[in-house]
């Protein structure tokens, strides 16, 4: 049994293009068998990881994914004064521990093969063993692993969102946090905006035709988007750092709220905030509330949002009566009726991670 | 009469893992084995590398209700070959390099991309047979891990709604089956079981043989035409 952390966020967005498929129009999907938009699950949680509550909020407590683990480890033992050729070796062998190595280049550390999500503790425990191999230290390789490699610590991006190493499987991470693909919650199209350029220099007598023609997707809507944290995952994730599991949950809420992936956002300018967020606490078996919309919302209501807000509350309101309370607590901010913060939405979040029971940690 | 635990699968997206490890990410029209029991063990707290010898002893049955449209996603992963760009800075600027190394080679070097299928609003009923059913009924009830269908971005809509009823076979106890308010008078005409008569047998590779190496063996199953309409309520 686990302590779950459900968001449910409706987000108008204006005319934009924030998640491209591979003609470059926005992605879609047919939900109820009719057509939406949609933003892909990894989209949102690329701007989500890029928002300052994730960059400047969590510092420190942020995985870094590199693929110059030697060059870094390099750099730190010549500062200690090691001489070049033994920080070199000393700085590969402990490199090695994440992925292969490419070739050795003379000027350069060699780059691991793959990049490896490395988290704070395991940059210092990998500097501190690469210190004592310099200073001689005799270290059998697959120990040097255990001593570096950790199944837990405090890097909230990587508990979050998990990581493959793909020479270790051993120590992936597990994902905290689901995120479903977002779609909206009404039939929407993508439209298509043909555009030309003007020529400066070009003069009406000579050519009065354009100097460049094109074509690109664009779409609107209302977009239902959920997310769900495992609690007791995320403790765990973080080496059972509750207050840090906190901080996270809170960045993540308002992170979720507030960020939007960047596809043509110089072309378009958007920068949709949610208009209503519900957030649920318990430990039943968490449910998304895409039902709600799988009859899509009618677009001859007049106020897409506040209809899409009633079908969301009439659904989890039917799934309690019928099946029991789905939630132990709810938390709601209702831009509409002026109702909850997104301050308290974060709270409520963060709230969770003393709830869960104590996690067994080696 | 047997009993089995008879749960409901409703997912807006799902994606049931074909034959994958290249670009290409299929997806099956139903959940089979491995995805019934890897939803189990997700519930009970069992890790990937655990021990799944409590569950390989369970008869899985799956009816269909509704297989979903089918829906491609792509990913693009842009790989720089260190061919083109020798130790950048950042990634700003390997892109950068890139595009003069293409300029000067006068031939673009592609980004991978990954193809992963998915299937649109699926709704099937799964029965299960076996050892201890009210341990795994009350995991899905208040579960370890997130439950979804294929993939992690692939959350239910619904209560799975899991209960333990006797009955004479699969079909019978699947017609207990709670469905989504928003679904409820769906119907279910084919069932997927490992025993019983069949119309026709498929071969399926599903049946999870080595978690760690990710093998799955080859499994008969019986499928056979039914009519399923669950008028249960909760």
């Amino acid at each position: 049994m686990s302590v779950f952390v459900q968001f449910h966020l409706l987000t108008p967005y204006p005319p934009s293009n924030p998640n491209r498929d591979d003609q470059g129009r926005p992605k879609q999907a047919m939900v109820g068998g009719h057509p939406r938009l949609r933003l892909s699950s990894q989209s949102i949680k690329r701007a989500v990881r890029e928002t300052a509550y994730f960059l400047q909020d969590l510092a420190g407590n942020r995985g870094t994914r590199t693929k110059r683990i030697a060059e870094q480890i390099e750099d730190h033992l010549s500062k200690q004064g090691v001489p070049a050729d033994s920080a070199r070796s000393a700085a590969t062998t402990v490199a090695k521990v994440f992925s292969k190595l490419e070739a050795e280049n003379n000027s350069q550390a060699p780059l691991t093969t793959t990049l490896a999500f490395v988290s704070p503790d395991e940059w210092q425990l990998a500097k501190d063993m690469a210190e004592k191999i310099a200073a001689g230290e005799q270290v059998d390789e697959k120990e040097l692993k255990k001593q570096v490699l950790r199944h837990a610590d405090g890097a909230v991006d990587i508990a979050m969102f998990g990581r493959m190493l793909a020479y270790d499987p051993n120590f992936n991470r597990e994902a905290a946090v689901q995120v479903a693909h977002a779609f909206t919650t009404h039939r929407a199209l993508v439209e298509d905006d043909w555009y030309s350029a003007v020529d400066d220099l070009k003069t009406r007598e000579e050519d009065a035709g354009a100097g460049h023609m094109g074509e690109t997707g664009f779409g609107s809507g209302v977009y239902y988007l959920y997310a769900c944290v495992n609690v007791d995952l995320l403790v765990d994730n973080l080496g059972g750092d509750r207050a840090l599991a906190a901080k996270g949950l809170e960045s993540l809420a308002k992170a979720l709220a507030t960020a939007t992936p960047k596809g043509k956002q110089n072309s378009f300018a958007h920068h949709p905030l949610a208009h209503y967020i519900r957030a649920e606490r318990g430990s039943r078996q968490p449910r998304d509330l895409s039902g709600a919309f799988f009859a899509p919302v009618d677009l001859r209501a007049n106020d897409l949002v506040r209809a899409s807000i009633t079908r969301l509350e009439d659904l989890a309101d039917q799934l309690d009566r019928a099946y029991g309370a789905m939630a132990d607590e709810t938390r709601v901010m209702n831009l509409r009726d002026g109702e909850g913060s997104l301050d308290d939405i974060a709270a409520f979040a963060a709230d969770a991670a003393e709830r869960t029971t104590a996690p067994e940690h080696a | 009469m047997p009993e089995y635990l008879v749960f409901t699968l409703a997912s807006t997206l799902a994606s049931m893992g074909d034959v994958a490890g290249h670009e290409r990410r299929g997806t099956w029209t139903w959940p089979g084995r491995s995805a019934i029991l890897g939803l189990l063990a997700a519930a009970r707290g069992i890790k990937r590398d655990g021990d799944f010898s409590a569950l390989d002893a369970l008869q899985v049955s799956v009816a269909v209700f509704e297989t979903g449209k089918p829906m491609r996603d792509y990913h693009t992963v842009q790989t720089i070959p260190t061919a083109a760009v020798k130790r950048p800075q950042s990634r700003p600027e390997a892109l950068r390099l890139l595009d003069a190394y293409e300029l000067r080679q006068q031939k673009p070097v592609h980004p991978v991309i990954t193809l992963r299928d998915y299937r649109q609003g699926v709704l099937y009923g799964a029965a299960v047979q076996g050892p201890a059913l009210e341990t795994l009924r009350s995991a899905l009830e208040h579960p370890t891990f997130h439950l979804y269908l294929g993939r992690k971005a692939c959350p239910l809509s619904a209560p799975l709604a899991p209960k333990i009823v006797a009955a004479e076979a699969p079909e019978a106890a699947l017609a207990h089956l709670t469905l989504p308010p928003w679904q409820g008078t769906a119907m279910a005409e084919t069932l997927y079981t490992e025993a019983g008569p069949a119309e026709r047998i498929e071969t399926r590779h599903d049946a999870p043989t080595d978690r760690r190496l990710w093998h799955f063996s080859q499994r008969q199953v019986h499928v056979r035409t039914v009519t399923i309409r669950p008028e249960g309520k909760p």
